[in-house]
C-alpha cells in the first residue's frame, strides 16, 4: 500500500531535531495511550460515558419541564421509570410474551445456523453452489417477507418465531462456515494422520477453532432476533412489546411507548450479555492461546 | 468430493503439491465455476419451486408459481414502478444523510479524545439495542410522511458508517504518522493524505452494511406509516391475500436493494483504484 505524502524536501531541513513541542503534543493523541497519566487516565473511559449519560438524562428531564413538552410527544426519564415501577401489570405480560418468543427463536436460529454453517463448511460443492445465494440474501431486505409469513402461518406466535429464525440464522450460518473453513490445516492433517473420524475432527478441532467466529455471528443474530419478533408484533400481534409500542404511540401515550422501548432495550442487552457470558465460558474451556497456535 | 478434501496419511506428504495443482486448476476453472454453480443451483431451486406448484397444487394464495410471479411483475409494472420510486429515493436520501452525519461524527470522535472516550461506548451500546422498536416514536415525532421514514433510515444506517469510519481513521499505520510528523506535515495534511486513505476500506465496509440497513429501515417504516412505497404495497397485498403480487413487490424490492448495494460496491472499486488501495 502506498501512502502519498506530499511534503516537499525543503520542509525537512531541520531533520535531526525533534519536531516543535506543539506538533509533538498534538500528534501524541494519535498514539496508543499509556504512560501519560496513570489512574486518572485509566478510569476516564469508564467515567466519561457515565457522566455523559447522566448529563443527557438531566438535560432531557430539564427540557421536558422547560419547553413544556406534551406527554403525547415525550415524557421525562423519571416518568418512564415510575411508569414501569407503578404499572407492572400493564407491561409485564407483554414483556413476558416477547421475551419467550425471542428466546425460543434465538435458540432455534442458533441451531439452524450451526447446522447450515457446518454443512456448508464441510462440503465445498454445496458451499460453491449456495454461498453466493446466502450472500445475496444478506443484502436484500428480508424484513419485507414478514407479511408472507403471516399468509403462511397465521397471525399467531408461529409466524413471528419462524420469521425471526429466518432473519437471524444467516449471520450464524455464515460465521460458522467461515470459522469451520479457517481451521489451520496442519491440525486437520495431524488428526487425519491419527485416523480421527470426520465427526471427531469436526467436534474436537473445527468447531472449537471456530468458536470466536460462531459467537460473533450469534451476537449479530441475537439483535436480529429481537428485531424480527418486534417487526412481527408491529404487523400481526395483539400483544407483545412491539404491539404495545405501536398501540401506545397511536393513542398518543409516549410514556407507555417509551417504557416498552426501555424494557425491550433492557431485554435485548440481557440477551447480548448472556451470549457474551457464554462466549467467556466456552473460551475458557478452549483457551485462546491454544486456538491461536 | 473435490480434490482439496484429501484423506488418509498420504495427505500430509502430497498436500503442498496438491494445493499448488489445485490452485492453478482452480484459477482456470474459477472464472467459470464461480458463476456456473450458483447459477445452476439458483435455476434448480426455481425449477423445484415451479415443480412443487405444478404437482402439489397448493392454493395460489399460499404459494404461486415463479412463472405467475414473473407475469405479475410484467402486468403490474406501472403500479410497482410508481411505488418503487419513492421507496428507492427515500432509502437513498436516508443513506446519504447517514454518510454525512456518520463521517462527520467519526471525524469529531477521532480528533477529540475527550469526545471519543465519552461517546464511543454509548455508540457501541446503541448497536445492541433493537432500534426497530423506535419507528413508532419517529412517526409520533415527525409525522407519517416521508420525513419520518428518511430520518429513521438515516438513524439506523448511521451507526455502521460511524463505527467503521472511527475504526478506519484509527487504523493508520503508526510509522506513516510518525514520518508525517517528522516531515512537518500539518495535522490537516496528515489527516487527508494518511488517515483518510487508510480509513477508506473500513468506511466502505460500513457503508455496505448501512446500504442494506437503509432498505430494511425504509421498508419497516413503510409497514408502519406509509400510504405509498413497496412496503405499503407488500402489506396491503398480503392483507388481500394476493400472494403473487406480494412476491412481485418483494422481487422489485430485492432488485432495488441489490442495485443500492451494487452501486456502493462500484463506487468502492473506483475509489480504491484512485487511491491504489
Amino acid at each position: 500500500m502506498s501512502i502519498p505524502v506530499s511534503v516537499t524536501a525543503s520542509q525537512t531541513v531541520n531533520s535531526g531535531q525533534l519536531p516543535p513541542r506543539r506538533g509533538w503534543k498534538r500528534a501524541r493523541s494519535l498514539w496508543p495511550r499509556g504512560g501519560l497519566g496513570g489512574t486518572a487516565l485509566a478510569i476516564r473511559p469508564i467515567v466519561l460515558p457515565i457522566l455523559l449519560l447522566l448529563a443527557i438524562l438531566a438535560f432531557w428531564d430539564w427540557s421536558i419541564v422547560y419547553f413544556d413538552v406534551s406527554p403525547k410527544i415525550l415524557v421525562g426519564p423519571w416518568t418512564i421509570l415510575a411508569l414501569i415501577r407503578e404499572h407492572p401489570e400493564l407491561l409485564m405480560p407483554h414483556l413476558q410474551q416477547t421475551a419467550l418468543e425471542t428466546g425460543l427463536s434465538c435458540l432455534l436460529a442458533i441451531v439452524v445456523g450451526l447446522v447450515v454453517g457446518v454443512v456448508l463448511g464441510q462440503s465445498s460443492f454445496l458451499r460453491r453452489a449456495f454461498y453466493p445465494h446466502l450472500v445475496t440474501l444478506q443484502v436484500i431486505p428480508k424484513v419485507a417477507l414478514m407479511p408472507l409469513f403471516i399468509t403462511w402461518l397465521g397471525t399467531g406466535a408461529e409466524s413471528r418465531i419462524s420469521f425471526a429464525i429466518f432473519m437471524s440464522f444467516f449471520p450464524v450460518a455464515l460465521s460458522t462456515m467461515v470459522g469451520v473453513i479457517a481451521t489451520p490445516p496442519r491440525f486437520i492433517v495431524l488428526a487425519r494422520g491419527l485416523r480421527a473420524s470426520e465427526w471427531q475432527i469436526l467436534s474436537q478441532i473445527r468447531l472449537p477453532f471456530a468458536l470466536s467466529y460462531i459467537f460473533t455471528g450469534i451476537k449479530v443474530a441475537v439483535t436480529m432476533c429481537v428485531t424480527g419478533i418486534v417487526v412481527g408484533e408491529f404487523v400481526t400481534s395483539k400483544s407483545g412489546l412491539g404491539y404495545l409500542i405501536v398501540f401506545a404511540s397511536y393513542l398518543g401515550s409516549a410514556g407507555v411507548a417509551f417504557a416498552s422501548i426501555l424494557l425491550l432495550c433492557g431485554f435485548g442487552s440481557l440477551l447480548f450479555g448472556i451470549v457474551a457470558l457464554a462466549e467467556a465460558i466456552f473460551t475458557r474451556w478452549y483457551p485462546t492461546d491454544a486456538r491461536r497456535n | 468430493m473435490l480434490p482439496t478434501n484429501l484423506e488418509g496419511p498420504v495427505a500430509g506428504v502430497s498436500r503442498s503439491a496438491g494445493v499448488q495443482l489445485a490452485g492453478t486448476a482452480r484459477s482456470l476453472a474459477s472464472g467459470l465455476h464461480a458463476w456456473l454453480l450458483p447459477a445452476a443451483s439458483g435455476i434448480f431451486l426455481l425449477a423445484l419451486w415451479q415443480f412443487i406448484v405444478v404437482f402439489a397444487r397448493p392454493l395460489p394464495t399460499i404459494l404461486p408459481a415463479p412463472g405467475s410471479v414473473a407475469i405479475e411483475v410484467l402486468q403490474q409494472a406501472g403500479q410497482l414502478a410508481a411505488h418503487a420510486v419513492p421507496t428507492g429515493l427515500q432509502a437513498l436520501a436516508g443513506l446519504a444523510l447517514a454518510v454525512v452525519v456518520g463521517v462527520a461524527s467519526a471525524v469529531i470522535l477521532t480528533t477529540s479524545r475527550l469526545a471519543r472516550e465519552a461517546v464511543y461506548p454509548l455508540l457501541l451500546a446503541f448497536q445492541i439495542i433493537p432500534k426497530v422498536a423506535l419507528i413508532p416514536v419517529f412517526v409520533l415525532w415527525f409525522g407519517i410522511d416521508a420525513e419520518s421514514r428518511i430520518i429513521y433510515t438515516m438513524f439506523i444506517s448511521f451507526f455502521p458508517i460511524s463505527l467503521a469510519t472511527i475504526a478506519g481513521l484509527g487504523s493508520a499505520d503508526a510509522g506513516s504518522l510518525r514520518l508525517c510528523r517528522a516531515l512537518r506535515a500539518t495535522r490537516f495534511q496528515t489527516f487527508t493524505q494518511v488517515s483518510v486513505p487508510y480509513a477508506l476500506p473500513h468506511f466502505f465496509a460500513g457503508l455496505k452494511i448501512a446500504a442494506t440497513m437503509a432498505m430494511i429501515g425504509i421498508v419497516v417504516a413503510e409497514f408502519i406509516s406509509a400510504r405509498q412505497g413497496l412496503g405499503y404495497l407488500i402489506l396491503t397485498g398480503a392483507s388481500k391475500l394476493d400472494t403473487a403480487f406480494v412476491l412481485a413487490a418483494i422481487a422489485i424490492l430485492c432488485v432495488e436493494g441489490l442495485l443500492l448495494f451494487g452501486t456502493v460496491a462500484l463506487i468502492e472499486k473506483v475509489v480504491r483504484n484512485r487511491f491504489a488501495l
